[in-house]
Parts: C-alpha cells; sequence; structure tokens
C-alpha cells in the first residue's frame, strides 16, 4: 500500500510539474483551433460561415466595390 | 522503494501522455508575408485571409483546383496548417477546425494589418467587439488575434513581422476586394473608424446611400454593404478573388462541388462579379476586370 500511494504521489507530481512547465494550459487533442502547432483558440459557433443560407442565398441586391484598387490604392493585398 | 525508481520511466510517460506532449511540440513556422521583409506597414490593409474549415482536404482541392493556388502543408501533428500561394507567393491559409459536418460552414477570415496589435486590441475592446483570438506570436509571421466586430463578424489582426508590402494591383488569384456586409452600414462604419482607425466616406460611386468605404492614409481597403432582409442573411466579411474569365472560372464550380450565389453581373468600373460557395460552405467573390484593364484606372 505504501508503495501504491508512493506511486500515485509521484505521478501527481510529475503532472503537476507538467502543469507547471507549460503555465496551465495544456493542449487538449480536439478542444480547439490548432494554428501554428499549438491550440489558439475554442472552436465555436462564432467561427461557422453562413454557408448557403448567407446573404439570403438569392444574391438580390448584391454589390461589392470592384476593386478599392488604385482608385485609393490597394484594396487587395500581398 | 525499490519500485519507484524502477517505474519512473512508467511515470514519466504517464504524465507525458496525460499532458498530451505539450513541451515537446514545436509550433509551425509560418512562411513571412513578405520575402524580403519590407519596412513599411500599412495599418487597416488586409494583409492575409484564412480559411477555417471542417474538410481541409475538400477545400484545399476546391481553391487549388479554381484558382490555381498551390498548397504547402505544414506540420501540426494530426492537424495541418496550409499555406496557399499564388504565383509563387503566399495569399491565404487554411486552419483545420476541431468540429466536423456541414452544420459548420467553413468560413474566411481577413486579418487587418496594425502596427501594436495590444493597443489595436484594447480600441476594439473599447469599441464594444470581442477577443477570440488572444494574441500571439507566430513565427516567422507575426502577432496575431481574432476578435469579432459589434455584429459578432469575425475579423483578424496582424502585426506582420516583415513589414506590409506595397499597393501593387492585383493579379488573377489575387484577394481584390473586401466588403462587409451587415444590416446597419453606418453603425458598423463607426465600429472600424474606431476599432481600426479607418477613415469612413460614404461610396461616391453608388447609388446606394448606406454604403461606405474603409480607407486608411488615402488608400480604400475595403466597403460595407447593406445585407438584404431577411432572417436566413448573416453578417459577414466577403474577400473578392480577381480572376482572369469569371464564365469560365464559375463553368468550373459546380463540378468541384460548389454553388454560384450570386450570378455574375456587371459593376462599377467595369468589372463583372460574382458570388461562390466552395465545396466545404466557405463564401468568396469573384471578379474580373473587363478587357483586363484595372477598373481603377478608369476612374
Amino acid at each position: 500500500m505504501k508503495t501504491t500511494r508512493k506511486i500515485l504521489l509521484g505521478s501527481l507530481i510529475l503532472i503537476g510539474l507538467q502543469f507547471a512547465w507549460t503555465g496551465c494550459v495544456v493542449p487538449v487533442g480536439g478542444a480547439g483551433v490548432i494554428y501554428g502547432g499549438n491550440p489558439w483558440f475554442q472552436d465555436d459557433v462564432w467561427l461557422d460561415g453562413g454557408g448557403r443560407g448567407w446573404y439570403g442565398g438569392n444574391g438580390g441586391g448584391a454589390y461589392v466595390h470592384p476593386n478599392g484598387g488604385n482608385r485609393g490604392g490597394g484594396g487587395g493585398h500581398r | 522503494m525499490k519500485s519507484i525508481p524502477r517505474l519512473a520511466p512508467v511515470l514519466a510517460a504517464v504524465a507525458l501522455l496525460a499532458g498530451g506532449f505539450p513541451s515537446l511540440v514545436h509550433a509551425a513556422k509560418f512562411p513571412p508575408l513578405n520575402t524580403p521583409a519590407v519596412t513599411e506597414h500599412r495599418p487597416g490593409k488586409l494583409v492575409w485571409a484564412d480559411l477555417f474549415t471542417a474538410d481541409p482536404d475538400g477545400a484545399t482541392k476546391f481553391y487549388c483546383s479554381l484558382f490555381g493556388w498551390t498548397a504547402t502543408t505544414l506540420d501540426q501533428k494530426d492537424k495541418s496548417y496550409t499555406v496557399f500561394s499564388n504565383a509563387g507567393s503566399p495569399v491565404a491559409g487554411l486552419a483545420p477546425r476541431s468540429v466536423k459536418g456541414a452544420s459548420h460552414p467553413s468560413r474566411w477570415i481577413g486579418y487587418f494589418a496594425v502596427t501594436d496589435i495590444a493597443a489595436a486590441l484594447d480600441a476594439v475592446i473599447k469599441a464594444g467587439g470581442t477577443v477570440h483570438a488572444p494574441a500571439r506570436n507566430f513565427p516567422d509571421r507575426g502577432y496575431q488575434a481574432i476578435v469579432t466586430d459589434k455584429d459578432t463578424v469575425p475579423i483578424g489582426l496582424l502585426q506582420s513581422g516583415s513589414g506590409d508590402s506595397p499597393d501593387d494591383e492585383r493579379q488573377p488569384g489575387d484577394w481584390n476586394w473586401f466588403e462587409l456586409y451587415v444590416k446597419n452600414p453606418k453603425d458598423s462604419s463607426a465600429f472600424y473608424h474606431d476599432a481600426i482607425g479607418f477613415d469612413v466616406a460614404p461610396e461616391s460611386n453608388s447609388n446606394r446611400k448606406s454604403e461606405f468605404v474603409l480607407s486608411t492614409a488615402g488608400q480604400a481597403r475595403g466597403g460595407i454593404a447593406p445585407l438584404p432582409d431577411g432572417d436566413d442573411v448573416k453578417p459577414s466579411w466577403l474577400g473578392v478573388i480577381r480572376v482572369a474569365d469569371l464564365d469560365q472560372t464559375l463553368a468550373k464550380v459546380p463540378g468541384l462541388g460548389g454553388e454560384v450565389l450570386v450570378a455574375p453581373r456587371s459593376v462599377e468600373f467595369g468589372s463583372r462579379f460574382a458570388i461562390i460557395l466552395d465545396s466545404t460552405g466557405g463564401t468568396v467573390g469573384l471578379v474580373q476586370y473587363l478587357d483586363n484593364a484595372n477598373p481603377a484606372n478608369s476612374q
């Protein structure tokens, strides 16, 4: 029993050190958006696009300025 | 007591597994926005865009097939980040989402250039926005954050580590313009003025009085247009990509699993424009300069 308790204690200490080393932020697979090798933020519905329903689907009244362009400069990037 | 040293490797393995090997994970290095680096910064310019998608393979196939982009995968364990390049220059990224299924349509998020990410986040919060992805340094790209505006539309902020590129004319396959569609463009224009520092002016080339152009340093960076009425519409930024031939591009869309949401139409400056849905539910605009002339030159 004594040995078992020590094993458990040792495990807890090692896991605790792990938390301390990573600033208590431990990546959990699938729990967030991985970006640059590590989770960056939690995945949630705010990130969902509008899909087919976006814009009502029919595009009535669609408008876009075709080129912010050199009328003033660069709407694009690169 | 003897069993402790013998079990040490096992305990260490258990601890590492419990932590998901965090200390062994090295952040993937992103390519810098500009190679070679430039010294100028252009706050307010849309300098990058990421597609957040639950179907990375499908999205990669769609965009590479449609625009001739090439994809370079950066290793991130089991969830790779993809850099799309157009004619050899990085133009966009793809970040996989942890959720799956068509109920989570993909979304493009454009990143505005900022010169001080911390100050930019403060300004967003003061203007009524919310921080969803905190500022983080991504070598060699720079500091990034993702926020939502007062209408909960996501936007990115990017303090580039390699400066911001000149405002050159975009080529086919490049982002050409960004437009925000919202219910109340006037309210939104106030947010973008306060949060990002845009100069806001009514769109003088349109009959729609509620449309605005966002500029910095005299350069038009994007526009704000009203969403049509309806319960199913959703405010969103729309990135518009220049194509050489709009009809040819649109003809490929259904075969790649996409859909034409807004049929091609003539717009200002002698251009044609359409909106498509990609095979994963992301929306993107397409524009063709007629006669391959930069419509801006007709002004």
